[in-house]
């Protein structure tokens, strides 16, 4: 779970490899000469510590309501009742930390990429694909959001969000990019040179 | 969009239906990127489809429970005017008009609740300042209604009508009479419950299968009132603090009626 940056301090980016596709290690990847691909500008992945701590808060609050109700059963009605809501919590809390798992999962496989013509979320898991794309002349502007697990861990979950109503596209959401300044920046930057190449 | 797509997207929902009822039921209510924004006739449309949603929702509740036989009286006959009508579309005119009654008493609990919830949920919404219309509030309620709602229904009509589940019953009736009791008490108002003041259950004589039954029913109460939670944040857009003032509000409308009465009878 990388952020790569291989930009110099003008702004521009540093291109010595050119490497075909997008890998950890470079922040500007150039397609081959004869390829109509465009140049990917900013790649990342999300963080899954905010998940992973996620994860465990729900397993230690499950484990704080056993506990209060195995040492007093007769808050909530006797030791059988109590049995009950021991059951229940269990199943609760089993049902959350599967569903977290999934998420996990997902976000595991899951890529965010920055290219000169749009911005694309993508991920790929056990023979299921899934990406969703907006183009840059469509972006209206960004949203950030910090969960406070997301600020523990210094990420953040940007929106880019389009200008459409009906039926539109809606946005592209990044979730826990450890990065969010680098992330922003690299979307403005592909914003502005679309509207200078425009003009 | 061509037709095949749509079928191929339908039949994909279908298969993660069960999926999000139980892993991840905010999905009911959470409206897609392309549903934003609509007009007046999107809006329209929308909420006929959750209306259709909603109402066969309710008869997959009631269609097994009249086909089971509750709730079917003896000596129906049909309406001399729909009697025609009947006959011709299924033969039996009484058996087709006692079996439409049936499912009408039958469907009439649910439908009450829904109502209920969705009154007191919306108002909620409007209280905490946070609705976004009365379409979101509808989405909300009829899928925490027509799924959570329904299933809680439905254990607590086999837990009351099985010999096997008796403690399990009688365990509910006597919390339903301690949670009245508890305000009775609270007012000091001296009023008794028809059938008096139920002796406490002992638990040790629950069965598995009834405990089995217990569990899922207060599951079942935390998903619909977490997915009523759940349309209030995504639907309506609301805060952490506002979302629990809707949900509240559904929650506190017992209580509110509990007392209410208890103040009727010792003021009228």
């Amino acid at each position: 779970m990388s952020t790569t940056d291989n930009s110099t301090t003008d702004g521009t980016a540093t291109t010595d490899d050119k490497p075909t596709g997008p890998s950890e290690g470079s922040d500007v990847i150039e397609p081959p000469a004869d390829s109509d691909q465009p140049s990917i500008r900013y790649h990342t992945e999300p963080l899954l510590t905010p998940t992973l701590a996620l994860m465990g808060s729900v397993a230690l609050a499950a484990l704080l309501g056993i506990g209060y109700v195995w040492n007093d059963p007769e808050a909530v009605g006797g030791p059988e009742l109590a049995e009950l809501v021991i059951y229940g919590i269990i199943i609760l809390a089993s049902l959350l930390l599967i569903r977290l798992s999934l998420t996990l999962l997902v976000l595991w496989r899951t890529r965010y990429t920055v290219h000169d013509e749009g911005f694309r979320t993508e991920y790929e898991l056990a023979y299921h694909s899934k990406s969703r794309e907006i183009p840059v002349e469509e972006l209206r502007g960004q949203e950030r959001e910090r969960g406070r697990f997301e600020t523990l861990f210094d990420c953040a979950t940007i929106r880019l969000l389009t200008g459409g109503t009906d039926s539109s596209l809606g946005f592209v959401e990044f979730v826990h990019v450890p990065d969010p300044d680098l992330a922003s920046e690299r979307i403005d930057e592909v914003k502005r040179r679309h509207e200078v190449l425009d003009e | 969009m061509s037709p095949i797509q749509v079928d191929v997207i339908s039949a994909r929902a279908m298969l993660l239906w069960p999926v999000d009822v139980i892993i991840r039921p905010e999905r009911l209510v959470s409206v897609s990127a392309a549903d934003g924004g609509r007009g007046w006739i999107g809006s329209a449309v929308e909420g006929i489809r959750v209306t259709v949603a909603y109402f066969l929702n309710l008869l997959l509740y009631a269609a097994p429970l009249t086909l089971a036989g509750f709730g079917v009286g003896d000596g129906a006959t049909a309406p001399d005017a729909l009697a025609p009508t009947l006959a011709a579309v299924a033969g039996d005119a009484d058996a087709a008009w006692a079996f439409t009654v049936s499912l009408s008493t039958n469907s009439a609990f649910l439908l009450a609740g829904t109502l209920l919830t969705f009154a007191t949920f919306h108002i909620g919404v409007l209280l905490s300042g946070s609705s976004k219309g009365i379409l979101i509030s509808l989405r909300a309620v009829a899928y925490s209604t027509g799924v959570y709602l329904a299933l809680m229904y439905t254990l607590v009509w086999y837990v009351a009508t099985t010999p096997r589940t008796a403690t399990a019953g009688d365990l509910l009736l006597w919390m339903q009479a301690a949670f009245f009791y508890y305000f009775i008490d609270f007012f000091d108002a001296g009023l008794t419950l028809p059938g008096g003041r139920p002796d406490a259950v002992d638990a040790s004589g629950l069965s598995g299968t009834e405990q089995g039954i217990l569990i899922l029913l207060a599951l079942s109460a935390v998903y619909y009132f977490y997915v009523l939670y759940a349309g209030a944040r995504i639907g309506h857009g609301a805060g952490r603090i506002q979302a629990l003032i809707a949900t509240g509000f559904v929650l506190i409308a017992p209580v509110l009626y509990v007392v209410g009465t208890i103040l009727l009878s010792l003021y009228t």
